[in-house]
C-alpha cells in the first residue's frame, strides 16, 4: 500500500479489506470492514470528473448504516478536489448533495446531541463564507430535521480521516434556505466534534470523464421476490430505494435486505381497498409516476377514530417520492419540502414561498394498515405528531414529528377529473367515508328531527285552537269590602267563577292582564291569589301572582277531566280608575316557551354534532 | 360526542312532543284538598276555611 504525500490519512487495503491508518511512525491496522454493498453508483474510486466545472477524482467511498433501523445502508462519496480540499458526495432521495468539512473555531456553538431536538435552530448568519460548499450565509439559520447513530459498515479506497468498523457515530441533520443543509458529527459524550457544511448540486453540474450518466438516477427496475409467508410473487418496483414490503396477498410485513425478504410479522390486509392499483403507473401533474405503497392512518379526537389513506408514489425521474392523501372522497397531492425553505413567521405559523401558513390542528395520527413498498422502516402502529397549517387556496402545509426527526410537506387538492387522467383504468373513486359520511347521517338525522318537530308543532297548533274556557273581567277597585279613606288602597273580595267543565288530556293556560293604566302609578300594584278548584274531587291548585306591567300566565299540566271553578282574590294598590283584571282560561294551548326553546337548542346540538363529525 | 347530540336531539323532542301534544307541564303548583264534607256542602267550595276572605262574596 502505497501514501502518496499529502494524501488521505488511512485507506481500505484492496486485498484484506483492513483499514490501515498512517500515523507518524508507522501504518497500523483499525479493523476489517464488510465488503460493500452494490449501491449501482457512478462513482467508483478513482473516477474522474467535474462539479461545477471544478476537476475532482473519487478518492474513496464509505457505507453507513442506522443503528437504530439497520439494514439498509447508504453511500457516501469521498472526493479529491484538483484545486485542494476534500468532501463528500452523496445521493439521497433524488438530490445530490456535496458536503464540505467547516475547519474553523465557530463563532455559535452547535446544539448538542441531547438539544438537537427535531426542529431546534441553529443560527449561522455570523460565520464566514468558505467556499462553494461551505456557505453557512445562504440560510441565516438551519433547522434540526433528524438526530441518530450511525454505524460504519464498509468502505473502499481512501478515507478522509481514521475510521474504526463499526464504530458508532452520533450526528443531526439540519436543514436550510437555498437547499443548505449540515451535518454535526458528535463525539461519544454528545458534544459537537465536527460541522459539515453543504447544498444541492444539480447533477446537470456533474460530469464524469467515463462519459457515465448522472442527471439520469437510477430507475426503478421491476424484479421480483417471494413474500416468505405466503410464497406469492412480489414485484420489488423501487428496489433502489424500498426497505420494507407489506404483501398484497397475506399482509406479512418483511425487511428488504441485499435483494431478499426476511419476514417481521404478518399484518392484517387493509379493510379498504387501494383506489389506486399497486404497481399503476401514470403522468401527475407532469410526473411519470408509480404507485408502489397504500397506507391507513387514523388518529382519535374526542373518543372517535378519524381515518384517511395515503399512497406512495415513486417520480422515476427524480427517484424521488410523493404522497396521495384521500379522506372521505376528498384528494391531496403532497410533496416532500426541506425543512430550510420554512421560515416560522410567529409560534403557530410558517411563511412558505411567500405565503404564510396558520396552524390548524394536530393530531396523533397512527398507521393502521400497510400494503406495498415503502423506503422507509414502515409498521403497523407507527406514530408521529402531525401538525397541519393552512395557506391560501386550500394549500396546507404538513409537519410530522417523532422525537428524532422531522419532515415537512405541502399538500394541494388534487381532483377526481386530475386522477383519472393520470390512472386511467387503475383508478377507481372510492365512496365517501369517515367523517364526511358522518357528517351527512348527522345532517340527516337533524333534517328528521326538525321535520318531527314541525309536525308536532302543528299538531299542537291544531289542539290549541278553540274558545277560551272561561273569559272574565274581574273588578279589582271594586270589589272592596268597606269603603275606605283612601280609594286608591282597596282590598278586594275574592271572585268565583260559575262551574266550567274540563275535558281530560291537555293541559290548561290562565292567563291574566290587569287594566291599561292601573299599574302607572309608581307605588300601585296588584296581587291575586288563584285557585283552580275540581268540584268532584276537591283538588285545588293554589297560585299567587304579582304583576308587573305585562300578562300573567300560569300553566297546569293535564288536569283531569271534571268541573271546576276558579276562584281568583285579588289584592292591589291602584287607582280608583283602575279597569277590571282580563282571566281568560284556555284548553291545550301551545306553549311558545317550549317551542322557541326546543327549536333553539335542537339548532345548536345539530351545529355541534356537524362540526364534531367534519373535525 | 356527535352521537351524543344525536341522542340528546332525539330526547328533546320527545320531551317536546310529549309537553305540546300530551299536554303536560313542568311549572309547580300548591296543592292543596278541599274536605268532602265541606264539598258536599251547600255552597261547599265557596265556604271552605282556607279561603282568606271567608264564605262571603261571589260575582
Amino acid at each position: 500500500m502505497e501514501f502518496a504525500s499529502g494524501s488521505a490519512p488511512a485507506q481500505i487495503c484492496k486485498y484484506c479489506r483492513y483499514v490501515i491508518v498512517r500515523t507518524d511512525r508507522d501504518m497500523r491496522a483499525a479493523g476489517k470492514v464488510a465488503d460493500l454493498v452494490p449501491m449501482g453508483t457512478p462513482f467508483g474510486t478513482d473516477a474522474r470528473g467535474t462539479i461545477e466545472g471544478r476537476p475532482f477524482r473519487v478518492a474513496g467511498r464509505v457505507q453507513y448504516d442506522r443503528v437504530q433501523a439497520p439494514g439498509a445502508p447508504w453511500e457516501e462519496i469521498y472526493i479529491e478536489l484538483d484545486q485542494g480540499g476534500w468532501s463528500w458526495l452523496s445521493h439521497a432521495q433524488g438530490r445530490w448533495l456535496v458536503t464540505s468539512l467547516y475547519p474553523h473555531a465557530l463563532p455559535v456553538r452547535p446544539p448538542s446531541y441531547a438539544e438537537a431536538n427535531p426542529g431546534v435552530l441553529f443560527p449561522v448568519q455570523n460565520m464566514p463564507e468558505l467556499g462553494v460548499e461551505s456557505r453557512p450565509a445562504r440560510a441565516p439559520e438551519l433547522r434540526v430535521v433528524e438526530r441518530g447513530q450511525r454505524r460504519f459498515v464498509s468502505a473502499e479506497g481512501e478515507l478522509p480521516f481514521p475510521m474504526v468498523p463499526n464504530q458508532v457515530e452520533p450526528y443531526a441533520d439540519l436543514s436550510g434556505a437555498g437547499g443548505t443543509f449540515a451535518t454535526i458529527d458528535y463525539d461519544a459524550q454528545g458534544m459537537p466534534a465536527a460541522l459539515y457544511f453543504g447544498r444541492d448540486i444539480d447533477p446537470q453540474q456533474m460530469t464524469l470523464s467515463s462519459g457515465a450518466p448522472i442527471a439520469e438516477a437510477p430507475r426503478a427496475q421491476v424484479t421480483s421476490l417471494t413474500c416468505p409467508n405466503c410464497q406469492g410473487s412480489l414485484p420489488l418496483r423501487a428496489p433502489d430505494t424500498t426497505e420494507r414490503i407489506a404483501c398484497q396477498y397475506c399482509g406479512t410485513l418483511s425487511d428488504v435486505n441485499q435483494g431478499a425478504l426476511i419476514a417481521l410479522k404478518p399484518l392484517p390486509l387493509p379493510p379498504i381497498p387501494p383506489a389506486i392499483a399497486l404497481g399503476a403507473k401514470g403522468n401527475l401533474r407532469g410526473q411519470d409516476v408509480l404507485v408502489l405503497g397504500y397506507m391507513l392512518r387514523s388518529t382519535e379526537v374526542d373518543g372517535e377514530r378519524y381515518g384517511w389513506r395515503e399512497y406512495l408514489l415513486y417520480v422515476a425521474a427524480t427517484s424521488s417520492f410523493v404522497f396521495l392523501l384521500e379522506e372521505d372522497g376528498a384528494w391531496q397531492h403532497i410533496v416532500p419540502i426541506q425543512a430550510g425553505e420554512l421560515r416560522q413567521t410567529a409560534p403557530n405559523a410558517f411563511a412558505f414561498r411567500g405565503q404564510v401558513y396558520q396552524h390548524a390542528q394536530s393530531v396523533h395520527a397512527v398507521v393502521d394498515y400497510v400494503l406495498g413498498e415503502f423506503y422507509w422502516r414502515v409498521e403497523q402502529g407507527e406514530a408521529v405528531m402531525a401538525h397541519e397549517f393552512h395557506g391560501p387556496g386550500g394549500v396546507k402545509l404538513n409537519q410530522e414529528s417523532t422525537k428524532d426527526e422531522v419532515q415537512f410537506s405541502v399538500s394541494t387538492p388534487l381532483g377526481i377529473g386530475e386522477l383519472r387522467k393520470a390512472f386511467p383504468s387503475e383508478f377507481k373513486a372510492p365512496k365517501a367515508s369517515g367523517a364526511v359520511q358522518q357528517a351527512k347521517s348527522s345532517h340527516l338525522f337533524f333534517l328528521v328531527l326538525f321535520g318531527l318537530w314541525f309536525a308536532v308543532s302543528v299538531v299542537g297548533c291544531a289542539l290549541s285552537s278553540g274558545k277560551p274556557l272561561l273569559d272574565q273581567r274581574i273588578p279589582v277597585v271594586q270589589m272592596v269590602n268597606k269603603p275606605l279613606a283612601t280609594p286608591e288602597l282597596a282590598k278586594s273580595e275574592a271572585f268565583f267563577s260559575e262551574p266550567f267543565h274540563v275535558d281530560g288530556g291537555k293541559n290548561l293556560k290562565l292567563d291574566m292582564a290587569p287594566g291599561f293604566t292601573c299599574l302607572d302609578a309608581e307605588d300601585s300594584w296588584i296581587t291575586a291569589d288563584v285557585a283552580l278548584v275540581h268540584m268532584d274531587t276537591g283538588q285545588v291548585w293554589e297560585d299567587s301572582v304579582e304583576f308587573s306591567d305585562e300578562e300573567k300566565s300560569i300553566w297546569y299540566s293535564r288536569v283531569p277531566e271534571g268541573q271546576y271553578v276558579l276562584r281568583v282574590e285579588p289584592d292591589s294598590k291602584v287607582p280608583a280608575t283602575c279597569q277590571p283584571l282580563r282571566v281568560t282560561l284556555m284548553r291545550g294551548a301551545l306553549p311558545w316557551g317550549y317551542v322557541m326553546g326546543s327549536l333553539g337548542v335542537l339548532f345548536v346540538l345539530w351545529i355541534i354534532s356537524a362540526k364534531k363529525a367534519t373535525t | 360526542m356527535s352521537y351524543l347530540m344525536r341522542a340528546l336531539g332525539g330526547v328533546l323532542l320527545l320531551g317536546y312532543g310529549t309537553v305540546v301534544i300530551g299536554g303536560y307541564d313542568f311549572s309547580t303548583h300548591a296543592k292543596s284538598q278541599i274536605a268532602p264534607n265541606v264539598r258536599q256542602s251547600p255552597g261547599g267550595y265557596r265556604s271552605w276555611s282556607f279561603w282568606h276572605s271567608g264564605s262571603g262574596g261571589g260575582k
